[in-house]
């Protein structure tokens, strides 16, 4: 196990340059070498790799599922589950649905917010199908799927040292919609629609579940995401100005495990 | 028996990055812990700030992964790791801090005269050297001068011509001469430590 850092070695015979008679060569090559890496580093991008190797793994499962109109009579019990699944996300969705609706939309008691259907619950989703003004957007060139996307603003001073304990509580607390009025001046990424195409933008557009919070990353404006993709909810940090063609990201994806 | 890290331990970083493509799914990991110091270390001396240096070489490591597949088997792996981790960096560097084209020749104004090397921390000079130079040549300093690169592997990494990288180092190191309050060869007013500098007559 290599724990140190060991200076590079040119991998050629090539000598590493002319001379140098300012010295600066050799004042700089005896500089002492940095530390290796901090653990909490260490730790961090492995489970950002970890996350990555799950959304990769997800990705091939879905590829090589057969489509359900093909085999639907032989698919009954994965019918039922993904069936099942939707309907208790429309019951929370009913039961919660005062708190919901979209950045750009005023909610009513029965109006849900950005729902859309998976090509495997169809049946279920019907019965939940939003109108298309509060419907999250489909994304170019993949499927659509179950998207639960709330944004709100709440202010919050998130930092790079509490990033993922906050993004928790951001996870879990109680939604606080924010006035359509705040939608519009806060940036393409402040809107359902802007969002999802920020989504796309950072590789988290397979997120079944997004909550959004317009609020400050380490002192900057920034939209704070989690977005859940298969049972792991991701937290980014992206400039209010990210969109499809500006990535924009502040703090990659970190999971929240 | 040997467990299956212990076979990964075993590959060369193209196997590895080819396991990884083809699936494998803790190929990445390994070249990961192999190399994960040595970009922090490029990343540390290429932002000079801890915090966007992690930022940036999480960031790298990240889109390593996802664009493995573009690795075309030209250059070492190292030097592709190497060349995402200098991007990633230079990106960031210049959201935070928009680039203002300084001139390449005559940084002399910008000297200080005072002697800081006796007794102060020469890390702190070169941090702060660095930072004054543009930033191609910085960048051909802390390749060549600090990480130990050949021409070749540094013209590489930052996609530019050898001739370049050469030019690059020898402005650099000029221009460094008077911001770290080095004397020359051809130099008549010497640097005596804890002394102002003596100027010719």
């Amino acid at each position: 196990m290599n724990t140190l850092i060991k200076p590079h070695i040119p991998s050629g015979s090539e000598p590493t340059g002319d001379e140098d008679p300012t010295g600066v060569r050799d004042l700089l090559s005896s500089l002492p070498e940095p530390d290796p890496m901090p653990e909490h580093l260490v730790e961090r991008i492995n489970a950002s790799l970890a996350a990555e190797q799950a959304q990769r793994a997800a990705k091939i499962s879905r590829a090589n599922v057969t489509p359900l109109r093909a085999t639907a009579p032989r698919r009954r019990p994965r019918v039922l589950l993904a069936i099942a699944g939707a309907a208790a996300a429309v019951a929370l969705i009913t039961f919660a649905s005062t708190n919901l609706f979209t950045a750009h939309q005023s909610s009513t008691t029965n109006q849900s917010a950005g729902i859309s259907r998976t090509s495997s619950t169809a049946g279920a989703a019907r019965a939940a199908q939003p109108s298309d003004a509060n419907k999250a957007p489909a994304l170019a060139g993949g499927p659509m799927t179950t998207s639960l996307v709330q944004i709100s603003t709440s202010g919050t001073r998130y930092t790079q040292a509490n990033f993922a304990a906050q993004a928790r509580k951001l996870r879990l607390a109680p939604f606080q919609p924010m006035a359509a009025a705040d939608s519009s001046t806060v940036g393409p990424a402040g809107t359902t629609a802007g969002l999802m195409q920020c989504l796309k933008a950072i590789g988290a557009a397979g997120a079944r579940e997004v909550r959004a919070d317009v609020a400050f990353y380490e002192g900057r404006p920034a939209i704070v995401i989690v977005a859940t993709t298969n049972e792991t909810p991701l937290a980014y940090a992206v400039g209010l100005e990210c969109s499809q063609t500006n990535v924009a990201v502040l703090r990659p994806g970190t999971p929240l495990s | 028996m040997m467990s299956r890290l212990d076979d990964l331990r075993e590959l060369s970083d193209r196997e590895l990055l080819s396991a990884h493509c083809t699936g494998d799914p803790d190929a990445f990991g390994e070249l990961f812990r192999r190399h994960r110091d040595q970009m922090w270390a490029l990343a540390l001396r290429t932002t000079r700030d801890p915090e966007v240096a992690a930022d940036a070489v999480q960031e790298a490591f990240i889109a390593a992964f996802r664009g493995a597949d573009s690795f075309r088997g030209e250059a070492a792996v190292t030097t592709w790791l190497h060349r995402i981790v200098v991007n990633s960096c230079l990106d960031r560097l210049r959201r935070i801090k928009p680039i203002v084209p300084m001139p390449e020749f005559d940084l002399s104004v910008l000297a200080d005269t005072h002697d800081h090397h006796h007794g102060v921390d020469v890390r702190l000079d070169v941090r702060a050297a660095l930072e004054q130079l543009p930033e191609g040549q910085a960048m051909a300093l802390i390749l060549v001068d600090m990480h130990g690169f050949s021409i070749c592997e540094a013209a590489d990494v930052l996609n530019v011509a050898q001739g370049t990288i050469k030019s690059r180092c020898a402005r650099g190191r000029a221009a460094m001469v008077p911001l770290l309050g080095l004397a020359t060869p051809s130099d008549t007013s010497v640097t005596r430590p804890g002394k102002e500098p003596m100027t010719s007559p």
